[in-house]
């Protein structure tokens, strides 16, 4: 069966549903990773494009664009970590 | 073994499966290459988080942490711009064929040295020293 955008909107309730199509079709470690990405995008497209390309692209089932995504997200968030540190120590929030 | 050696291992394993020109080699050398860049990452985002925290740590205001974490993450640019490299061309290996595992090999190590002049040649370099 070829996935197409249409069968995954058609078959996914909402967006978890989108998620759930993800581990399903890539599994394991890699399948959370791309899980996670997803969500810190634009879920329906990264969804799609995760699917339709771990298909196509066969043994290496998650697409680049993806795993750089998953990196961005991690660091974006040490950042949060750090800021919220910066301020923590120096008192910049103000009271 | 640190991940960042993974770079190392997988460039040895390349080399000889490469040398069996099978298309099971090919694709099991590409998995290694996936594997080691993967590892990596999952290192570098770690050690992003305590590298950065150690420069706040370090520092004695907060004009001179904005300062000093401003710099670094212009620099950590450098390194995620090497790791989407990476990627890109493992992906291309991947869809097209033997051709494309030099260069997917060329740029993961290129990431690892990217991501060793970050380690070593930062802001607060002796914030972390956990040099290799």
């Amino acid at each position: 069966m070829k996935i197409t955008k249409e069968k995954i909107l058609a078959h996914a309730d909402d967006v978890e549903h989108v998620l759930e199509l993800i581990g399903d079709v890539v599994g394991g470690k890699l399948g959370g990773i791309a899980i996670d990405a997803a969500r810190a995008l634009s879920v329906v497209e990264v969804a799609y494009k995760v699917l339709s390309e771990s298909l196509h692209g066969g043994e290496v089932d998650i697409p680049a664009r993806t795993r750089i995504a998953a990196l961005r997200a991690q660091l974006a968030k040490n950042d949060a970590d750090v800021d919220a540190a910066i301020a923590k120590k120096f008192d910049t929030g103000g009271e | 073994m640190k991940a960042w050696h993974l770079y190392r291992y997988a460039a040895l394993v390349l080399v000889v499966l490469l040398a069996a020109c099978g298309a099971s080699s090919r694709e099991r050398a590409l998995r290694t290459t996936l594997a080691a860049v993967d590892a990596s990452a999952a290192g570098f985002e770690t050690w992003d988080g305590q590298h950065q925290k150690a420069i706040v740590d370090q520092a004695k205001s907060a004009d001179e942490a904005t300062a000093s974490i401003t710099a670094y993450r212009l620099k950590r640019e450098q390194a995620v711009a090497a790791f989407e490299v990476a990627y890109h061309a493992i992906a291309a290996a991947a869809l097209h064929g033997s051709a494309a595992i030099g260069p997917a090999l060329k740029a993961a190590e290129e990431a690892y040295q990217v991501l060793e002049e970050l380690k070593h040649g930062g802001t607060a370099e002796a914030a972390t020293g956990d040099g290799p």
